[in-house]
């Protein structure tokens, strides 16, 4: 095995990658989804502070926030516009001989761009939930010994552990499917069904949404509604190593996919 | 020749959907080079596509220097493909991207760095290294390109239509890189529907006509194969219509015709060997002062029109 090779020229891969799209006009959405919270946060803050609102219910507010828009709509959607355009953005430019001509395993390809897309995806959510969360929770009050003291800075952790998570795995998936369909709209939306109602699905098929392992890392759970089926939290490792593990299957799936895949741009 | 020296197709077809891109094809392609023949659509760029691994045969086998492109380890350190694909990765300018090639080659960021200067320089494109690729006019995008197949230093260098868009001194130069680098003992693949280009670099050709090979070997080797067809002799000299009446004393000469200049000749013949002791006879016999004597058609454009009926060029 040529694990150093394989490290090595996936690296170059991802600086590729990011070197290409990290300020690519195509990722204007990502941002907007990603920033205009924490703009509306800068007021939703101070409006917070001068009514005196409560912890406790500050942060049933962030957790609805981070819940339902956060991950339900901005992480998963971005995952999906930038995962699902890694190969087939390539095909549509007509560009993907650029790594197809190189000396390099597909999977090792697959596993590059993969890697890029998680690093700035991870990154740039990952600066969005933090300061989200420092805007809601540090003007209150308390807002400090919260976070010096208190559950602040364990559960911006949780946060930011499942905003990496989110990415990684909703990013393997995506992956897989932009090089499996010609249009990745119609996957989109179908998994973004699945797993935005995950909650009403019987107990055995929870199992196999990522939003269930995600909801196990959070440290508040939001209420879903009469019609959701209550299912016991998986342990946090498990769910970490389930998401790690999830992320890993699509990817070399991905590769596998990109080995049978041919230079064929004119019926693309 | 050891299979590790060869280009080796083995009854390899490839479809696109029921679109034939080639069929039947079985070659083993030696050092030097080797240029594919035919008009658009004839199945060259299909053939060289299926050499690189960018497709997969729908049936047979493809093997570069014995090693199949299931190890692109291997496989893409062994070949240089300039292909005609002219889109670049976005973002990226030339130095960049062939720096970040040698690195994905495993060479560390020293030696990427040495040998993208080193290439860069040799397609004459060091002043515009660090603008973006999307920049480029199509000449530097061809010299780019050539670049990105040159900087590992291939065994195998394959070219689709490299000649397009060079002016004739880039081409006059870019033919004597491709004899340097088949002089070295490297394989040089190229592509062309025009004739006369390939016919002064070439060591082979291939003839493709529709998705099949319908002749390869040297030149002159293809043209003798076909012995059914007369071969034609251009003579200069100063008394025609005397050469013109003594050759037809020989059954092989099928065709004479003089030349509307009153000092030349055309004689298609079946038997070329026979019908130079004869010239000779005839020109000792007669006196006749005699400016030059030489094959008309043992050239690719020649040989293609008899093989398929049409000189090659590319349908307007």
């Amino acid at each position: 095995m040529k694990w150093n090779l394989w490290v090595h020229q996936a690296l170059v891969v991802m600086r590729v990658e990011l070197k290409r799209y990290i300020l690519a006009r195509r990722w204007i959405g990502v941002y907007l989804a990603a920033f205009a919270p924490v703009v509306l946060f800068l007021f939703v803050g101070i409006r917070m502070q001068m009514r005196g609102t409560p912890l406790a219910d500050l942060s049933e507010m962030y957790a609805f926030f981070y819940q339902t828009f956060m991950l339900r709509l901005a992480i998963f959607f971005s995952c999906a516009l930038v995962f699902s355009q890694l190969f087939r953005g390539e095909m549509l430019e007509k560009t993907l001989h650029f790594y197809l001509l190189a000396p390099v395993r597909r999977e090792v390809i697959a596993a590059g761009k993969f890697l890029a897309g998680s690093v700035a995806m991870a990154l740039i959510f990952g600066v969005s939930t933090t300061l989200t969360n420092l805007l809601i929770f540090m003007p209150a009050s308390s807002g400090t010994s919260f976070f010096l003291e208190g559950e602040g800075i364990p559960n911006l952790i949780r946060y930011l552990l499942v905003t990496i998570l989110a990415c990684m795995a909703y990013g393997g998936v995506f992956t897989l499917t932009g090089l499996r369909f010609r249009n990745p709209v119609i996957p989109a939306i179908v998994i973004g069904l699945w797993e935005a109602f995950y909650f009403v699905l019987p107990a055995t098929l929870q199992k196999f949404t990522v939003m269930h392992y995600l909801q196990s890392l959070l440290p508040l759970i939001i209420d879903r509604g009469p019609f959701s089926i209550v299912v016991d939290a998986s342990s946090a490792l498990f769910s970490v190593l389930i998401l790690f593990s999830l992320a890993a299957l699509f990817v070399w799936a991905a590769g596998k996919a990109l080995c049978g895949t041919e230079i064929t741009y004119s019926s693309d | 020749m050891q299979s590790d020296r060869l280009i080796a197709f083995d009854n390899v077809s490839k479809f696109y959907g029921e679109v034939l891109g080639v069929n039947r094809v079985t070659l083993s392609i030696a050092p030097g080079v080797t240029s594919l023949v035919g008009p658009n659509g004839a199945g060259k760029t299909t053939l060289m596509n299926l050499m690189t691994g960018v497709l997969h045969p729908t049936k047979g086998t493809i093997r570069v220097l014995d090693v199949p492109s299931s190890d692109p380890e291997k496989f893409y350190r062994n070949i240089g493909y300039c292909s005609q694909f002219d889109a670049f990765p976005k973002g990226l300018s030339g130095y960049h991207m062939i720096h970040s090639m040698m690195m994905l080659h495993g060479f560390n960021r020293r030696e990427a760095e040495e040998r993208t200067w080193k290439v860069m320089e040799r397609v004459g494109m060091t002043d515009a290294a660090h603008r973006r690729v999307a920049g480029y006019s199509k000449g530097m995008r061809q010299r780019i390109r050539l670049a990105l197949a040159l900087a590992h230093e291939p065994k195998v260098l394959i070219l689709d239509e490299p000649l397009n868009g060079l002016d004739p001194m880039a081409r006059a130069e870019v033919i004597e890189l491709f004899r340097q680098f088949a002089d070295s003992g490297m394989h040089v693949i190229i592509s062309s529907h025009i004739m006369h280009e390939v016919d002064i670099v070439s060591d082979s050709v291939i003839m493709l006509s529709g998705g099949y090979v319908v002749a390869e070997g040297d030149i002159q080797g293809v043209r003798h194969e076909m012995e059914e067809h007369p071969i034609q002799i251009l003579i200069r000299c100063d008394r025609p219509a005397v050469v013109a009446s003594s050759v037809f004393q020989q059954d092989s000469v099928v065709e004479v015709r003089i030349h509307t200049d009153g000092h030349g000749l055309l004689v298609s013949t079946r038997n070329p060997d026979q019908f130079y002791e004869l010239l000779n006879r005839i020109i000792l016999q007669h006196r006749i002062a005699v400016e030059s004597v030489a094959p008309a058609d043992e050239n690719v454009n020649a040989v293609y029109q008899y093989l398929v009926g049409s000189n090659g060029a590319a349908p307007l």
